[in-house]
């Protein structure tokens, strides 16, 4: 990295952080500090929406999964339009005519405490974990590929985060999350132009997708039923939809979003935005990662894009296989990238041979890479991981991308984990603060000092997710547990508001016995797939969990007897 | 609610779009 980068880098976050605390400067109660002084309009709260959906590793990730295998995990977000429509319709304005802080300050209004405190719980238990995650994810890769140290991107962002959310609170939130935004599409439409620039002259923009498309790389939708294969249009459409309920509905990191709307109106708008850029703006960084991947049929790719990885691999008897590997993994690269400059010049009837000559070197080289990352597995004793997607676009740009692009990619990057991680920091102080010491608290409290409260939960909550990004370094299979962690819980959360908002007739306790049912049957579900006993894609969970609640809630309303409390 | 009458036409719109994008993205699908 030069001096511009470094420069553009740290300006861009210096820039936002300062920004977001010197425009929120002055909060004073608890409506301003949790709900932004209900003054958000449309536009503000959609992108906020968006930005704390969007983590790092969405931008380090999707790119790479593109790359290598296609442009499938769009229909990952195809339920998210009609969960907008559904949030939009039924759980906004009642949350509004309720007048609520947080999303489970609703569930004691309609059933009793208890459901409120379990649902809270399950919300901070996941969420906290979730937040030091957000943080850690991008700094290993970060660290891998630039030789950072770990601990010091991992304090970077929790620092600068706490330092604003904690000063401006949800309206330090918002606004940033406005500029972090901009700063993220700006820097991936620059990286999407210059890569195009950068394939040869013969290769336009049509005969890229052309090759993207003979490689198998815009195969967009799949309509296979296969509970196994995590992308087809139904697991997209289901297990999206019912992900995108839970998590748009009732995690209070993204309700707050919108709840700090100006009016009601606003609120819906800001979701309508959400709920039709979405699926373009995922389709876009994935075709980005597409054109990646075309860059790299005439460019020599790295045979593992963990660079530091495969040396650490070679560093061990096993070399010369690396070696050989590596060899032949070029050789087939030059072959395979002469037959496809001859099939973009061939003439319309030679086309179908030159074709399906680059098609099957592609092949061959994909299974040259399999082999490789078999052998890396064996030489490290599984201690390197050989799934290497996160790394495939930040190692692109590190190595082709002109200066100041690169610091501009890496302040997306920072961005990108920062609005993330501030939403959700803002939300567990939000429900700390509101749903348990506000309500158990025998003590009256000024607007001060309840701020004041709220901004040392804020501070508490960042502390905790930089101890658990500095504790996931500890566990290896901790990513992964991260990964299906919102799915561990969604779908009971879930299953307790669809009770709250469309059965009226099932009360608080019943409610309680289908969710401490629902929790431990996806807990144990979960259990019996990491023992490879059964095997369930981690999406299913929300639709399973959700279900067992509702089935649960509804059996035990029936059986048993209301007491005085809930018959009244 | 003042604004009722807008929000079928909105959600109606959002739910075409989504439509929309399925089938030129299994068009796109198709091609190759």
């Amino acid at each position: 990295m030069t001096f511009i980068d470094w420069f553009v880098l740290i300006g861009t976050l210096l820039a936002i952080v300062g920004y977001g605390t010197w425009k929120t400067r002055k909060q004073q109660d608890m409506l301003s500090y949790l709900k932004g002084d209900n003054s958000m309009k449309w536009w503000t709260i959609g992108l906020s929406i968006m930005a704390t959906q969007a983590s790092a590793i969405t931008f380090l990730s999707t790119p790479g999964q593109a790359y290598e295998s296609g442009m499938g995990f769009v229909q990952f977000y195809f339920g998210l339009p009609l969960a907008m429509v559904i949030i939009s319709a039924v759980f906004i304005p009642l949350y509004y005519k309720l007048n609520v802080y947080t999303a489970y300050e609703f569930l004691e209004q309609r059933f009793n405490l208890k459901v409120r405190m379990f649902t809270a719980f399950l919300f901070l238990v996941s969420r906290g974990l979730a937040a030091g995650i957000t943080i850690y994810a991008p700094a290993i890769v970060l660290s891998t590929l630039l030789g950072w140290d770990l601990s010091f991107t991992n304090l970077l962002v929790g620092v600068l985060v706490i330092i604003y959310t904690v000063s401006g609170g949800t309206k330090a939130v918002s606004v940033t999350q406005k500029w972090q935004m901009a700063v993220i599409m700006g820097g991936m439409f620059v990286a999407f132009f210059l890569t195009l620039s950068y394939l040869p002259e013969s290769v336009g923009f049509t005969e890229a997708i052309d090759i993207a498309g003979i490689m198998g790389k815009m195969e967009v939708i799949d309509t296979t039923f296969d509970l196994d294969n995590r992308y087809t249009l139904w697991t997209g459409l289901l297990g999206g939809f019912f992900l995108s309920m839970s998590y748009f509905g009732t995690d209070q990191s993204q309700v707050q979003r919108y709840l700090g709307g100006k009016s009601i109106k606003e609120s819906r708008y800001g979701l309508m935005f959400n709920g039709l850029l979405k699926v373009p703006m995922q389709f876009f960084i994935l075709f980005v990662g597409a054109m990646v991947f075309v860059f790299y049929q005439f460019n020599e790719p790295p045979v593992f894009f963990n660079a530091p990885g495969l040396e650490k691999a070679k560093q061990t008897e096993y070399i010369h296989d690396i070696e050989k590997l590596e060899n032949r993994y070029s050789a087939t690269h030059q072959e395979k990238k002469n037959a496809l400059i001859g099939y973009i010049e061939a003439s319309s009837d030679n086309k179908e041979g030159m074709k399906k000559l680059a098609v099957d070197l592609y092949t061959a080289q994909q299974e040259i890479r399999a082999e490789l990352k078999e052998t890396i597995k064996v030489a490290s004793n599984e201690t390197i991981e050989t799934k290497d997607t996160d790394y495939v676009f930040l190692s692109f740009v590190l190595k082709y991308m002109p200066q100041g692009v690169i610091g501009l990619l890496l302040a997306v990057i920072f961005s990108a984990a920062m609005s993330s991680t501030a939403g959700e920091l803002n939300a567990l102080a939000s429900t700390t603060m509101v749903d348990y010491y506000k309500r158990l608290s025998k003590k009256e409290h000024t607007d001060k000092q309840e701020v004041n409260i709220s901004k040392m939960f804020t501070v508490l909550w960042g502390i905790m997710a930089i101890v658990v990004a500095f504790a996931a370094n500890l566990f290896e299979n901790l990513i992964q547990l991260v990964n299906v962690l919102g799915s561990l819980f969604y779908g009971t959360i879930l299953g307790v508001f669809v009770i709250g908002f469309f059965l009226k007739w099932v009360k608080g306790n019943a409610t309680l016995i289908g969710a401490l049912v629902g929790q431990l049957s996806v807990l144990t579900l979960h259990l019996l797939t990491v023992y490879k006993l059964i095997d369930i894609s981690y999406l299913w969970y929300n639709v399973i969990g959700c279900g067992v609640v509702v089935g649960v809630g509804i059996l035990s309303q029936l059986f048993i007897k209301p007491n005085k409390v809930e018959r009244s | 609610m003042e604004e009722g009458k807008e929000w079928p036409k909105l959600y109606a719109l959002i739910l075409s779009v989504l439509l929309i994008e399925i089938i030129v993205f299994a068009w796109i699908s198709s091609l190759w």
